[in-house]
């Protein structure tokens, strides 16, 4: 039987023959990235390896740290093991890691999305004898809408909000989610309603998206917003910011909340926000399933999320399947940590 | 169909300006045969059962291919069967331009059919509806459609130029139960909410001679809207924590629904409510108005 390329080590996913970890969650020698969201980007480690999308964004979650980069694609060969980053499709920069030793190729995903969103690169289907995914939302009740008309529902809000003159108060993740909103209002020809302003929190990596490249909508800082234009804005704001004094100076706005956990009335009800919109970076169930499919791979290993869930199907459905037990947040958490910069 | 779901949607989750924004153009759009049936539920008025939601399930299992331990995970992670049937089948090839009235009458001939046509039908009726649609089918098949609006709010959305010119059909029974109850405590939802979970409410005791509040009810099941005026009242008068539960002075008095109420030798108060909710903050009455544990055991059969 094979090596195994990758496997679980008390410092997180850990390639043996090219001796580097993968979203290392305490300080190693050598960590690859597969994407700057807090739980899978820690401080601490001697070298990081990233895509060059990430390096911007990268460079605002770990000041001063040692980053080398590669392209979408391009190999690097460390002891004989070749490995290459390719698109997850997550946010901007998110990676695949490809691990090619010995004619052995292992692919862990990081997290990723199937769908389309202006500012990342689209998921690359890969082929694999070991697929590594995610499974946020590896449950069947996680079937995405097609994410326009998601944003259609945000921009239809936005507008009656406006009309009854109430600021529109959207939370969402600083990282990711609210540049995926802001490109997608842009591309909807939905900011005629009023100004797309931001938390402070999030400017740090709105100016890391432009600098990498992603066309940004002006985004006014809240904190700036003319007092006649509060209540005709949309503001972006992480979920941090709920409750906070900081809100206080729009008055009695209405609230949102953008992500996928906004699927069930459940996960609505939890947030305690007035209207939920399901629009998630992670894949949904039928991408999740397709994706395996895509891979080819005999063997599967699930990381955090509904891994029981998706390993017992997985299994009942034939595939040699097991759960590793990463400490990898749930969606929603790594943004409630005080970012870079964040005001 | 689709309107009546975008509706109910609505009145979940926006304030009390915007629901009856929302009721009076619904009203004023709909065919007035759907406009009498949304407005007679929306009233208060239960449907009948018309198939066990184990009928459901077990359909709802063979469209999404999916076994029983999975239907149930995905149960434990939506908290109800209805919206669980609706979220797992795969979304719907077509759509249809029916209105409540029609779907009403199409449900209610389930029950005509034997259990594997009903089963077939129900499946053929998924794939033309979008999910907040099959949540209210759903509800509508297994008896379990609940207003999500005090009738109060309905009739302060209908009154400027409205009457309902249907009665309510023969397929809803009595409305459910109604009791004013005076907040006492609050609890935090899950630990990474920041949303007050569980309210518990309480009624004059006058058992003992004096005048007391006994707890009768814990409730989640909280419109947000309500729970916004809920939880502010919660931070204005928290006395005393007791880990995460927090004490408050009683001050606010809110309208409770229920279906039954029972018998319970376990409790302080005597009883238990059935499926009790919060449909509406009663701004208008004092803490002396709620009502007595006297009052509830009339309801009591």
């Amino acid at each position: 039987m094979a090596v195994n390329l990758i496997e679980l080590s008390p410092a997180g996913l850990y390639c043996p023959p090219g001796r580097f970890h993968i979203d290392p969650w305490r300080p190693v020698a050598c960590a690859v990235i597969t994407h700057a969201h807090a739980d899978h980007a820690r401080a601490g480690s001697e070298r990081y390896l990233a895509c060059d999308d990430a390096a911007q964004v990268l460079r605002v979650r770990l000041p001063g740290a040692a980053i080398d980069t590669l392209p979408y694609g391009a190999p690097m060969l460390r002891d004989g093991v070749r490995v290459s980053l390719h698109p997850a499709g997550h946010v901007l920069g998110a990676a695949q890691v490809r691990i090619e030793y010995r004619g052995e190729v292992w692919v862990a995903s990081g997290d990723y999305k199937r769908d389309a969103d202006p500012t990342c690169a689209p998921f690359e289907p890969l082929r694999a004898h070991a697929f590594v995914t995610e499974s946020t939302f590896g449950l069947p009740i996680f079937r995405w809408r097609a994410p326009a008309e998601v944003v259609d529902d945000i921009a239809g809000w936005w507008r009656a909000n406006a009309a009854a003159g109430r600021t529109s108060m959207l939370f969402c993740y600083a990282f990711g989610k609210a540049q995926r909103i802001a490109a997608m209002l842009a591309r909807a020809r939905a900011l005629n309603v009023g100004p797309l302003a931001a938390h402070g929190a999030m400017s740090a990596l709105n100016d890391a998206y432009r600098a990498s490249g992603v066309d940004l909508p002006p985004i006014v800082h809240a904190t700036a917003l003319a007092a006649a234009d509060v209540p005709r804005a949309l503001v972006l704001a992480p979920p941090s910011a709920a409750g906070s004094p900081w809100m206080r100076r729009f008055g009695d706005f209405a609230s949102g909340f953008a992500s996928g956990w906004m699927q069930t009335r459940a996960g609505r009800r939890r947030r305690g926000i007035e209207r939920g919109f399901a629009l998630s970076d992670h894949v949904d169930w039928p991408g999740l399933l397709a994706t395996i499919a895509d891979t080819g791979a005999s063997r599967v290993l699930v990381t955090h999320g509904e891994s029981s869930a998706v390993v017992r199907w997985l299994r009942e459905h034939g595939h040699d399947a097991a759960a590793l037990a990463t400490e990898f947040a749930a969606e929603g958490e790594p943004e409630a940590m005080p970012t870079a910069g964040a005001a | 169909m689709e309107a009546f779901a975008r509706l109910h949607r609505t009145l979940e989750a926006e304030r009390d300006d915007a629901r009856i924004a929302a009721i009076g153009a619904y009203v004023r759009d709909a065919p007035p045969d759907d406009a009498a049936l949304a407005v007679s539920l929306l009233k208060g008025q239960r449907p009948r059962r018309i198939l066990p939601a184990a009928v459901m399930r077990d359909a709802a299992m063979r469209a999404a291919g999916i076994a029983r331990w999975l239907f149930d995970a995905c149960k434990t992670q939506v908290g109800d069967v209805a919206e669980t049937v609706a979220l797992v089948v795969p979304s719907a090839s077509r759509t249809t331009l029916h209105g409540l009235a029609w779907w009403s009458e199409r449900i209610a001939s389930l029950a005509t059919v034997d259990a594997g046509a009903a089963a077939t039908r129900l499946v053929e009726d998924w794939d033309s509806l979008s999910t907040d649609a099959r949540i209210v089918y759903a509800k509508l098949v297994s008896g379990t459609y609940r207003s999500p609006v005090s009738p109060a709010l309905v009739d302060r959305a209908l009154a400027p130029n409205f009457s309902v010119p249907v009665d309510p059909r023969p397929p809803f029974a009595d409305a459910s139960l109604r009791v004013d109850a005076v907040l006492v405590y609050a609890e935090p939802a899950a630990p990474k909410g920041f949303a007050l979970g569980a309210f518990t409410f309480a009624l004059w005791d006058e058992r003992g001679g004096a005048r007391t509040l006994t707890p009768i009810a814990r409730i989640d099941d909280v419109a947000e809207h309500e729970r916004s005026a809920l939880e502010a009242i919660v931070r204005r008068t928290t006395v005393e924590r007791f880990g995460p539960v927090r004490r408050v002075t009683p001050t606010l008095v809110c309208e409770l629904a229920f279906e039954a109420v029972e018998a319970s030798g376990r409790r302080k108060s005597g009883w238990r409510l059935r499926a009790p909710r919060v449909v509406r903050v009663r701004d208008d009455a004092s803490v002396d108005d709620a009502a007595t544990l006297a009052d509830l055991g009339k309801y009591a059969r």
